[in-house]
């Protein structure tokens, strides 16, 4: 499943197999920011739609995408693979003893935990989206 | 029945000392059922009722050793103290299989082999309850010897790598090799009783290592109470992480909507939604929650 704001190229991803989580976070950061943002509910759809998914500037992806299914991790490796140019953050639910949570930490991306205080992540999607701006 | 607490009190009465063994033999064995009730572990309980049996038949045995050799006299009573020892082997096969496993394995030792040697024994010893007679009071002895050695050399090759598993091994090795001395003299060569030296050095020997058993067996059960604990409290801190992982999600679209609803033109009523559905994951895990602490009202 695959949900946007417009249909101009969306600036931040968000990779989370919760609806209501995925869909609170795209009106959000799209009313923050007023950027364009793109959501996807599992590593499948976002490959389906690769194009869209690739020019995004940031990419936020679950770790645990739900039981059998790739994961968030596996969604960095792809990105990886796909010479992706955004900055990638993990936005995860479970405790760091998690093993998928510990290979998250293994990737060198940042790792954030639920819930994040929405302002902490404004700050650092900011930097990123208008990076001459002063705090 | 009667005639055998006489007979312990006999032995009490004529021999202090001896009679004491005999009460420290028997308070181990009233301990380790004691301890069965609080730890639950079974090798105690076997351990009791097979020391109680022992030390009741060695206290008969050595008030009045001539009757084991009366047949004819002392018919039933004869035939009850080998019932006895019959159950006694079959608690000690149950108790060294609940302590020494895995069995170790060599050419020589395979628990197959164990298993018929305890059988036979037990064989043999049905046999002379049922038919009183010297020849198979020999062969179901020299049975029962063969059971205890084997016993023994098991003991002897088992790898103790705890403390208390090792002064189990410790007493068993000694327990059961006294004890092949008057099974030996008695039930295969049916010699005469031994002098009273040597009774007195038997039991003494035979007492202070039924209670280092006891003591091995007894630390043994404790420490497996106190991982059980341990993997019970784990089990409960495992479930309760992951309730509480399942309410991270809820909680920060909950955390978002908020933040939503402080910006302007919000289209209140998807945020709303949202925050509802959100609302009744959380109120779900609060019943699982409730539930698991009251399994049960289930």
């Amino acid at each position: 499943m695959r949900q946007e704001a417009f249909t101009m190229a969306a600036e931040i991803l968000f990779l989370d197999d919760d609806d209501d989580l995925r869909n609170t976070m795209v009106a959000l950061f799209t009313m923050k920011f007023g950027v364009d943002c793109i959501g996807f509910a599992s590593l499948h759809d976002l490959v389906c739609d690769s194009v869209q998914a690739l020019k995004t500037r940031i990419a936020i992806l679950d770790v645990n995408l739900g039981k059998g299914r790739p994961s968030g991790v596996d969604a960095f490796n792809w990105f990886t693979k796909q010479d992706f140019k955004g900055k990638i953050f993990f936005l995860t639910g479970h405790a760091n003893s998690d093993p998928m949570v510990s290979q998250a930490c293994n990737t060198g991306a940042e790792v954030w935990s639920k819930p994040m205080d929405p302002e902490v992540m404004f700050t650092e999607i900011d930097k990123i989206l208008n990076p001459g701006t002063l705090a | 029945m009667n005639s055998i607490a006489l007979t312990l009190f006999q032995t009490s009465g004529d021999s202090l000392f001896m009679g004491l063994c005999l009460m420290l033999g028997l308070l181990s064995a009233g301990l380790s059922i004691g301890f069965f009730s609080i730890l639950r572990h079974k090798a105690l309980l076997y351990f009791g009722v097979m020391a109680f049996i022992v030390y009741v038949v060695v206290g008969v045995a050595n008030a009045n050793p001539q009757q084991l050799y009366d047949l004819d006299g002392h018919g039933i009573f004869l035939r009850v103290m080998h019932a006895l020892l019959g159950v006694a082997i079959y608690l000690h096969y149950r108790l060294f299989l609940s302590i020494f496993s895995p069995l170790p394995r060599s050419k020589y030792l395979h628990p197959t082999i164990f298993a018929s040697v305890t059988f036979l024994a037990l064989v043999a010893r049905a046999l002379v309850v049922i038919s009183l007679d010297g020849n198979l009071i020999r062969l179901s002895s020299l049975l029962t010897a063969t059971f205890l050695t084997t016993l023994f050399f098991y003991c002897l090759a088992y790898s103790a790598s705890v403390k208390s598993v090792a002064m189990i091994k410790l007493g068993c090795c000694v327990f059961t090799g006294i004890i092949t001395y008057p099974l030996t003299r008695a039930g295969i060569l049916q010699a005469a009783p031994s002098d009273t030296a040597m009774s007195f050095l038997l039991l003494t020997l035979l007492s202070i290592f039924s209670a280092l058993w006891l003591y091995g067996l007894i630390e043994m059960a404790r420490e497996l109470f106190e991982n059980a604990e341990i993997a019970s409290l784990k089990k409960m801190t495992t479930a309760f992480l992951h309730l509480r992982d399942l309410m991270n999600t809820p909680l920060q679209t909950i955390g978002f909507s908020i933040a939503i609803l402080h910006e302007k033109n919000v289209d209140l009523q998807s945020t709303l939604k949202r925050m509802e559905s959100a609302f009744r994951q959380m109120r779900k895990i609060s019943e699982l929650l409730e539930s698991e602490s009251h399994p049960q009202e289930k």
